[in-house]
C-alpha cells in the first residue's frame, strides 16, 4: 500500500513538473500571431498586383517580350517585399517567362503564390506570381 | 509526517496543474483573437478594394447605418473608381460611423488612405486612425486608381 502510495505521488510529481515546463513554454508564446497576419497580407498583395499587372496591361507587354513594365512595378512595392513573376504556355507547360524582382535573394517568410490565365496572341498562359517577405 | 508531506506536495502539484492550464487557456484566447481580428481586417480590405458596395450607387444618395449595407470604392476588382474614392473622402465628417460598420469594423477606428505606389502623399483619405495605445493593424492593397498603381493602405484599431 506505501509503495502504490509513493508510485502515485511520484507519478503527480513527474506530471506537474510536465505542466510546469508546457506553462513556461506557452508564456513565451505572445499573445498577437505576426506570422499569420504577415501571411494574409503577403497572400492578398501578391494577388492584387498580379491582378492589377494582367489588367494594366503589364503581362501582355512581357508575353512580347518586354518586361519593363513588371520590373517597373516590382520595384515600387519596397525593398522587403520580393516577387517572381512567370508564365507558362498552357498547351506545352513550357516555362515561356520568368521575372524575378532585382535585389532579392532566397526565399524569406510568408510565401504565397497568386495563379491566374492569360490568352495571348493564340495561345493560353498560366501565369504565377510568388511573393515573399525577404 | 511522511502523510503531511505527501499531502503538501500533492496540493502544491494540483495548484500548479491549474495555474498553468489556466495560462495555457488564456493564451490560446488572445491568440484566437488576434487571428479573428486579422480576418476581420482582411474582409474589410476584401469589401473596399474588390466590390463596388451596396447599394452599388451609395456615392449617388444619403447613405445612414439603415441603408448601407456593405461598402466598396471599386468599379470593379482592383481597379478604384476615382468618384467613389472622392465620394468616401467627402463622407469623413458625416458618415465615419456608417462606412466603418458596413466595413465590419464598427466596434474599431478605421483610417483609409490612398497613394500612388512608391510614394508616400495621400491621393485621398478617410477616418480616424487607431490610438499608438490600442491593438491595431495594417493592411495594404493594391489597385488601379485611373490607370496608375495604387495603394490602398487600411489601419484599424
Amino acid at each position: 500500500m506505501r509503495r502504490a502510495f509513493i508510485f502515485s505521488v511520484d507519478a503527480l510529481i513527474g506530471i506537474g513538473i510536465a505542466l510546469m515546463a508546457m506553462g513556461m513554454a506557452a508564456s513565451f508564446l505572445g499573445a498577437s500571431n505576426p506570422s499569420y497576419q504577415h501571411q494574409l497580407h503577403t497572400q492578398r498583395y501578391t494577388a492584387d498586383l498580379l491582378s492589377v499587372m494582367q489588367t494594366n496591361g503589364y503581362v501582355d507587354a512581357a508575353l512580347a517580350g518586354d518586361p519593363t513594365s513588371i520590373r517597373g512595378a516590382f520595384a515600387l512595392t519596397g525593398n522587403e517585399k520580393c516577387f517572381v513573376f512567370k508564365a507558362t504556355d498552357a498547351s506545352t507547360m513550357n516555362l515561356s517567362l520568368s521575372v524575378p524582382k532585382a535585389g532579392c535573394g532566397g526565399l524569406g517568410t510568408a510565401l504565397s503564390s497568386a495563379v491566374s490565365n492569360e490568352y495571348y496572341e493564340g495561345r493560353y498562359y498560366v501565369l504565377e506570381l510568388s511573393g515573399w517577405v525577404q | 509526517m511522511d502523510a503531511m508531506l505527501s499531502g503538501a506536495m500533492i496540493a502544491m502539484l494540483i495548484f500548479v496543474m491549474l495555474g498553468t492550464t489556466e495560462q495555457m487557456t488564456q493564451k490560446y484566447r488572445d491568440a484566437n483573437s488576434e487571428i479573428s481580428f486579422s480576418n476581420a481586417l482582411l474582409a474589410a480590405s476584401d469589401s473596399l478594394v474588390l466590390t463596388p458596395g451596396a447599394p452599388s450607387d451609395w456615392d449617388l444618395i444619403a447613405i445612414n447605418d439603415a441603408n448601407l449595407q456593405s461598402f466598396g470604392i471599386a468599379s470593379s476588382a482592383n481597379v478604384i473608381s476615382p468618384s467613389k474614392a472622392a465620394a468616401m473622402q467627402s463622407l469623413n465628417a458625416t458618415n465615419y460611423s456608417a462606412i466603418k460598420t458596413a466595413l465590419g469594423l464598427g466596434a474599431v477606428n478605421v483610417s483609409i488612405e490612398i497613394r500612388a505606389l512608391g510614394d508616400s502623399a495621400a491621393i485621398y483619405s478617410f477616418g480616424i486612425a487607431p490610438s499608438s495605445t490600442a491593438r491595431s493593424a495594417v493592411f495594404e492593397r493594391v489597385a488601379l486608381l485611373n490607370g496608375s498603381v495604387v495603394l490602398v493602405r487600411m489601419v484599424a484599431g
